[in-house]
């Protein structure tokens, strides 16, 4: 893995909590890397794993889901019926061959600006330490990804 | 005790049931029986149940049940569980249906013969399907009768996982994304997968759709995976590890060393296992449990 890969993480956030603690720290000009893309959901239970696997077939390193704490969730207990989903997925990542810390999870208030750019810095250090994702990634050069590199680096290892 | 034959007589006889589903005699291939409807008293002789019926009866409930008002099928224990999940998912009553139970001494796998046309009563050591080697043959608490068995010998061998499952447990992540890279290569997109799952019944199928076309219908390594891992995300909290997947599968895609894994974590992680209990009974994915689920969800920040 080269020492310039720059990861593509997706970021889902709850527009009730999450999304405005990225809010937050944007106004209060908190600084962390902008490898993310930010895609708008009303409450972490509109989350749904398929996004997730599209997500790292369309290239994606990490794919990263926010909401609110449980119990503060806008519409109740939409944050709670994640969470099993998420404890479920993780677990079928892990026996299909993909490592289940591309997905991860965080539980971020409105208030918790500063919380959102600290674990943002995490997680494109968490995603350069796992390197281009492999399996499932649409390679149309190569018959196997684990055979060749994202298509976004070129030439096979 | 009655025998199958006995009881399914008697429920034709006194007009109860449309018709007993279960198997008769296969005729295409002697490895493998055939489901069969019985919908009279002269049918009911027919039925038989041994080694050959690895069929999931409720793969094929699932395709008729809506125009059914009420019917008997003989359900292995496997079968058991696929008919009582989708009960719980509210496809089906339960007083549309009595679920006639039998013992199960495991099924044997067709493809483990050494021809398609070789009789397994011939063969001295059966090779069994996966998943009948983590299963106790007994049939769940919830049918409404048990039938004598008319096989005595027993395959299952009552572990938690099978074989396979357990072989997967150990391989490192890399060892499994090869492993299934290899395996969905060869995967021809055929949906018999989809088909003959018993909890694989959504009236509106995610691949279905078309706006938007989740899965490219190109056959490609990647949307190959992508199709079975959405069908096992789908299948995870309700999957009963059945392991009709890997005995349709015509490119022989071990399923079962996942499947085996959804039933047994729902059962280990939440303490609830889809297809055991009741239909009211709570359902994986549509309850949760804060203590439980706090502890599980050690990796959310």
């Amino acid at each position: 893995m080269s020492s310039d890969f720059e990861p593509s993480i997706l970021t889902f956030l709850c527009n009730w909590c999450s999304y405005a603690g990225a809010d937050l720290a944007g106004t209060s000009r908190l600084k962390y890397p902008p490898n993310m893309r930010v895609v708008r959901i009303p409450c972490t239970g509109r989350m749904d794993p398929v996004f997730v696997l599209k997500a790292f077939q369309q290239g994606y390193d990490l794919v990263w889901v926010s909401g609110c704490h449980p119990g503060d969730c806008h519409y109740r207990d939409g944050n709670r019926y994640a969470r099993r989903k998420m404890i479920l997925f993780r677990r079928l990542l892990e026996l299909t061959g993909i490592e289940p810390e591309r997905f991860q999870v965080s539980w971020i208030s409105a208030a918790e600006g500063e919380k959102f750019a600290g674990i943002a810095t995490e997680m494109v250090k968490k995603a350069k330490e796992l390197g281009p994702v492999r399996g499932l990634v649409r390679n149309y050069d190569l018959a196997f990804s684990s055979i060749g590199s994202s298509p976004r680096e070129g030439a096979g290892k | 005790m009655s025998t199958l034959n006995e009881k399914a007589g008697a429920l034709l006889e006194k007009g109860e049931v449309e018709f007993v589903l279960g198997h008769r005699a296969g005729t295409s291939v002697p490895g493998r029986a055939q489901p069969f409807y019985a919908r009279t008293v002269e049918d009911a002789d027919k039925l038989v149940f041994n080694e050959t019926c690895q069929i999931n009866l409720t793969g094929l409930i699932k395709l008729h049940h809506r125009r059914t008002k009420r019917f008997a099928v003989v359900l292995k224990p496997c079968d058991a569980r696929g008919l009582m999940a989708l009960m719980q998912e509210r496809q089906l009553e339960r007083r549309q249906v009595y679920m006639i139970g039998v013992t199960c001494p495991g099924v044997i796998d067709i493809r483990a013969l050494p021809s398609l046309s070789t009789n397994p009563s011939d063969v001295e050591e059966k090779v069994f399907e996966q998943r009948c080697l983590a299963c106790s043959g007994e049939p769940p608490g919830f049918v409404d009768e048990v039938v004598e068995p008319s096989v005595l010998t027993s395959g299952g061998k009552g572990k938690a996982l099978p074989p396979s499952a357990e072989a997967l447990e150990k391989m490192t992540i890399e060892e499994r994304l090869r492993m299934w890279e290899k395996h969905f290569a060869r995967c021809i997109r055929c949906h018999a997968c989809r088909l003959a799952c018993p909890v694989c019944a959504c009236a509106s199928c995610i691949f279905e759709r078309t706006a938007p076309a989740w899965v490219d219908r190109s056959v490609n390594p990647s949307d190959n995976q992508l199709y079975s891992m959405i069908r096992l995300w789908h299948l995870s909290g309700r999957c009963t590890g059945c392991g009709e997947c890997e005995r349709v599968c015509p490119a022989g895609i071990p399923f079962t060393a996942i499947t085996a894994h959804l039933a047994n974590d729902a059962r280990c992680m939440f303490g609830t296992s889809p297809g055991d209990g009741a239909p009211d009974s709570d359902r994986v994915l549509s309850s949760f449990n804060d203590e439980i689920d706090e502890k599980l969800a050690d990796f959310i920040k």
